[in-house]
């Protein structure tokens, strides 16, 4: 009997579970949980926060901010980690509020928050919002609309010009705030460019056979992927007077001018004078660069945080971590340069933010405020940035020695200045953009491929999309 | 002939029992499966009628269905799901049939060879895919190195021919083990004193093969092609691992498409819509299959 | 005297020809894999590529060790997969036990029915399951991974136990039941003793499938303490800082509990598939 027994609890174990599945039905709002956590120190306000008390309507203290990004603060194992590890007690400190820090794959925080929200499940209160993928929050109705807080908060009138435009949506309304600003430009090792670095497409070309001859690849990069249509293709595109979208958002890529792009990445894989790893997935792109087996490298401000171990073709090592960049560019065997441009053309460089958004859904809205406002004092901002391989985006902290006395953060603000952001594609703004990385990419490796026919039939069906 | 008689044996118990038949103990199984497995099915396929945005459900009717069918990149993911399928089933099958009866000779070595061989069907997709790209990567992929000279320094792993080759080979690497553990189950049942007469009688072992074995083992080759091509149909994980679906679309098969749609470009109602459309798929599959194969 | 002893010979060299092969083509990539994890660094990109490391190193299991795979991947996969796997395994006890035993009206549709959701597409129920999940307050939990687990494996895990109960003579039980005993009473004293190696083969192949499972675990799981192994793996090959002599360690590391588990069960389980443990 008692075997009986044993088999009958769990079934009825499992009846309670259907009845509580069948109770709560699929329309059940998510409650929003709030760790109760005793508040330390509430009141104790410190030297970096100055500006943000006021702001704080005398309503109930938040006690605790929850936060998605990408850094694990929980095992730090990459520097970005450890920084940040670092910084949330300050945090804590300063905002009186227990942080919690969720940390999510670069490639899944975007999917995970969108499910989240659609869903009704438990999103954060903050979240790392990469302004590449703006039009897809935007599109889904993700983020919550901040425009009145954003243009009341301490740290508004610091803003470098034209960051708000990161976070900006078509309808005027601003969903995001933009922490620190990043763009596409080239790393290069100049003892393979005796005559200087190569301008235009055209002459990257002309120069290219030679190094073919001595051995390395004359460029490398990524054009795969939502990330290399943004940073390697459209800057490009651009630059030949091309474009994605018009002002509509309508798709007009099957240009002429994206001809030429793709031609030219055709001309590079079928040379030999960039590997074919370019267009596969992943980042295997940049070994090739970091092991001094290709002369240049199609990347970004962030790639500084990336970039090591460093093997310069002369052999030289650079292994300093985040450093190693800086290292290298202070030895003079590394170089900066601006994006390639078309032939007789001036140079694109594209920009985007990353920033903080504060999800549909969020009722804990004080506590992300208190943590927005505490992130946008200059040394915080300038530390995430730093960490981030950005360019802070708050006036102050730009006036921190690392930004301001560094040679290769001088050459980041340089080309940042001239930048432009992407075209302004909201709706399906991931299917598009991949969409035509897919497209390039198998016109880049198929040289039989008519290029407009195919750009053109991308395009249609992308104009046809919803 | 053989498995009804064997595999029957409730029609002794049928009559005795009839008063006691303890149905009641298929209730964990089948309240599970109703709750966690059919529910949120049919929930899905609400969902694939409506356009879910900020949290909200609009009805569309079947407008999803309608953005699939005018979809040409449905249309190449079909067509690329019909090659990697297909690849993968023949060579699954046939290659799984010839270990099968190989282990059945049963010598010395055979318990380490079937070690050997089940290896890679513990290893997780995910692991898998990173193996093979691994072993693929452009510059350092030991394999992609050795085949260089014979293939122009032609990076299989970025070029359309070449991922879908390797995405088949690892998905037949890891599938292989299953198809002929499933066979060689199917052999254990055929009686070596069968062969033996046989032999006596002068057939010879080809001729043995296509009397004796085939007849026995065609059921089991019905369920080894069933699942074979379902798995192929719906294989994302190590697709997913070892190429992303790239280079471009190049290995976009419908199920990679399906993840795509719903995980990256955040359309659940299409997702919906599409998981929809491949159980259809499925069904018409296994319905022909087991016409076809049943005579 | 059939076959002449020079076609056995020929037979016996394609033989073990054709299955070494095979062994080798299936070890391969684990065994390269090993070794990459054993090298350093700098060996892991070296032009020509080499199979064995040139200097054997525990750099890339020592970066392993203290990343989160220790702390909370391993810990939960083994959590998740193992509890699933025991529940999947009773509950299809008993379901397969009363499809291989008794007919009732419907019982075949009803097989063929549980069998016909292998056909529905793993990912079709992402959204409803979160839903579910958020809706039961279980998001980043083990019960609901286990829930989800159970309900994904149970068809598969009928299935081959279905074949286990059919390959069980039924005479014992009708000697049993003419002493009065009930079903159950029948089920678990005379059937399961002699299913054992059945339950277990289909207690491993579920451990062992679920141990790897990725997609649920990935559209689930937000938390990083909830996190199992190859969803952490997946990030660990996603991040921008590629580190292959660690990558293939975690690979190592994860695959090695399930092979240990394979060689400590490996006289039932390939005796249960000897004798036809997956049938049609």
């Amino acid at each position: 009997m008692s075997k009986q027994y044993k088999i009958f609890m769990i079934f009825s174990m499992l009846v309670v579970v259907a009845m509580m599945a069948a109770a709560c039905g699929p329309a059940a709002p998510a409650t929003q949980e709030a760790p109760a956590a005793a508040p330390t120190k509430a009141e104790a306000p410190t030297a970096e926060q100055p500006a943000a008390e006021p702001t704080l309507p005398e309503v109930e203290k938040p006690t605790s901010v929850t936060l998605w990004t990408q850094l694990n603060t929980d095992t730090p194992a990459s520097a970005r980690d450890k920084i940040f590890a670092a910084m949330l007690p300050d945090i804590e400190k300063a905002t009186g509020m227990k942080v919690q820090n969720i940390n999510q794959p670069y490639d899944q925080l975007d999917a995970k928050l969108n499910l989240a929200v659609q869903a009704g499940g438990d999103v954060p209160d903050i979240f790392e919002v990469n302004t590449n993928t703006f039009g897809f929050h935007y599109a889904n109705g993700n983020l919550q609309d901040i425009t009145e807080y954003v243009k009341s908060a301490p740290w508004y009138d610091q803003l470098t010009p034209n960051a708000l435009q990161n976070c900006t949506g078509p309808d005027g309304k601003i969903y995001c705030v933009p922490a620190m600003l990043r763009t596409n430009l080239i790393y290069y090792y100049p003892e393979l460019f005796p005559n200087g670095y190569p301008k235009t497409t055209d002459e990257l070309l002309a120069d290219a056979p030679r190094l073919k001859k001595e051995g390395y690849f004359a460029i490398t990069g990524k054009i795969s992927e939502v990330f290399g249509a943004q940073f390697s293709l459209y800057p490009l595109v651009k630059s030949f007077g091309g474009s994605f979208a018009d002002a509509d958002g309508k798709i007009v890529w099957a240009s002429p001018e994206t001809v030429k792009v793709v031609e030219f990445f055709r001309e590079l894989v079928a040379q030999g004078y960039a590997p074919e790893s370019i267009a596969a997935a992943g980042f295997d792109n940049q070994t090739p660069f970091m092991t001094g087996k290709a002369g240049s490298f199609m990347a970004g401000s962030w790639s500084y945080a990336f970039l090591n171990p460093l093997e310069t073709p002369g052999g030289q090592k650079f292994d300093d971590g985040a450093a190693s960049i800086e290292n290298a560019l202070n030895a003079g065997v590394l170089e900066i340069a601006p994006p390639l441009a078309a032939p007789g053309k001036g140079s694109v460089s594209v920009s985007d933010a990353r920033a903080w958004g504060i999800p549909l859904g969020v009722e804990n809205i004080e506590a992300a405020k208190a943590y927005i406002n505490f992130v946008m004092t200059a040394k915080p901002n300038a530390d995430l940035a730093y960490m981030f391989g950005c360019v802070p985006t708050v006036a102050e902290a730009l006036k921190d020695p690392r930004y301001a006395e560094s040679k290769y953060w001088t050459g980041v603000r340089s080309v940042l200045e001239g930048s432009i952001p992407m075209d302004p594609i909201t709706d399906n703004y991931d299917q598009i953009v991949l969409k035509f990385a897919d497209t390039v990419v198998t016109l880049v490796l198929n040289p039989d491929a008519d290029i407009l026919a195919g750009l053109q039939k991308a395009q249609e069906e992308m104009n046809n999309l919803k | 002939m053989v498995s009804n008689d064997t595999i029957n044996p409730l029609v002794s118990l049928k009559r005795k029992s009839y008063l006691r038949k303890p149905l009641w103990l298929l209730s964990p199984a089948l309240i599970t499966l109703l709750v966690i497995q059919i529910y949120p099915t049919l929930y899905s396929y609400y969902l694939s009628l409506g356009r879910i945005k900020g949290g909200k459900y609009t009805f569309v009717g079947l407008r999803n269905y309608a953005r699939i069918l005018q979809n040409s990149d449905f249309y190449q993911s079909l067509s690329k799901t019909a090659v990697y399928t297909l690849f993968f089933l023949i060579i699954c099958i046939g290659f799984g049939l010839i270990l099968a009866l190989l282990f059945n000779r049963r010598n010395r070595l055979t318990p380490l060879y079937m070690a050997c061989i089940f290896i890679p069907s513990i290893l997780s997709e995910v692991v898998s895919g990173t193996m093979w790209s691994w072993m693929f990567q452009q510059t350092y992929g030991i394999i992609q190195v050795a085949l260089n000279p014979f293939i122009n320094n032609f990076s299989l792993l970025s070029r359309p021919a070449g991922a879908m080759a390797i995405v088949i080979a690892a998905s037949i690497w890891k599938h292989l083990s299953f198809t002929s553990l499933l066979f060689l189950g199917a052999l254990q049942t055929v009686p070596r004193e069968v062969y033996e007469s046989a032999a006596l009688d002068g057939a010879t072992s080809w001729k043995s093969f296509w009397k004796i074995t085939m007849p026995i083992i065609r059921p089991t080759m019905l369920v080894a092609i069933l699942l074979t091509s379902i798995r192929g149909i719906n294989a994302l994980g190590l697709i997913l691992a070892t190429t992303k679906g790239g280079p471009g679309a190049a290995t976009m098969t419908t199920a990679v498409y399906l993840y795509r749609t719903a995980w990256q470009f955040g359309d659940f109602g299409m997702a919906a819509a599409l998981s929809v459309v491949m159980f259809v798929i499925n069904v018409i599959l296994a319905v022909v299959y087991i016409r076809l194969l049943r005579k | 005297m059939v076959r002449s002893k020079y076609q056995k010979v020929f037979d016996n060299i394609v033989t073990h020809g054709v299955l070494g092969f095979f062994s080798i083509f299936m070890l391969f990539p684990v065994i390269y894999s090993l070794m990459t994890s054993l090298k350093n660094k700098g060996d892991v990109l070296t032009l020509p590529p080499t199979f064995f490391p040139p200097e054997w190193t525990l750099e890339g299991y020592q970066i392993v060790l203290k990343s989160d795979l220790i702390r909370y991947y391993l810990p939960n996969s083994a959590i998740n997969s193992f509890v699933a796997a025991i529940i999947t395994v009773v509950f299809a006890t008993l379901a397969s036990y009363v499809f291989s035993r008794f007919k009732f009206r419907g019982s075949r549709l009803l097989e063929l029915s549980i069998l016909g959701l292998f056909m529905i597409p793993g990912l079709t129920n992402l959204v409803s399951y979160y839903r579910l999940a958020t809706d039961l307050g279980l998001l980043n939990t083990h019960t609901v991974m286990i829930m989800v687990y159970t309900a994904a494996e149970l068809p598969f895990a009928i299935w081959i136990l279905r074949a286990f109960f059919d390959a069980i003579p039924i005479e014992l039980e009708e000697a049993a039941q003419i002493d009065g005993c009930t079903s159950l009473q029948i089920l678990w004293n005379v059937t399961l003793p002699l299913a054992i190696p059945g339950l277990f083969t289909a207690f491993l192949l579920i451990m062992v499938y679920l141990w790897n499972e990725f997609l649920f675990a990935v559209v689930l799981l937000s938390n990083n303490s909830a996190r199992t192994a190859p969803v952490g793996l997946y990030e660990f090959q996603t991040t921008f800082d590629i580190a292959y002599h660690a990558l293939n360690a975690a690979s190592i590391v994860i695959l090695l509990p399930m092979v240990i588990l394979f060689i400590l069960g490996r006289k039932v389980f390939f005796s249960a598939m000897m004798e036809g443990a997956l049938k049609g």
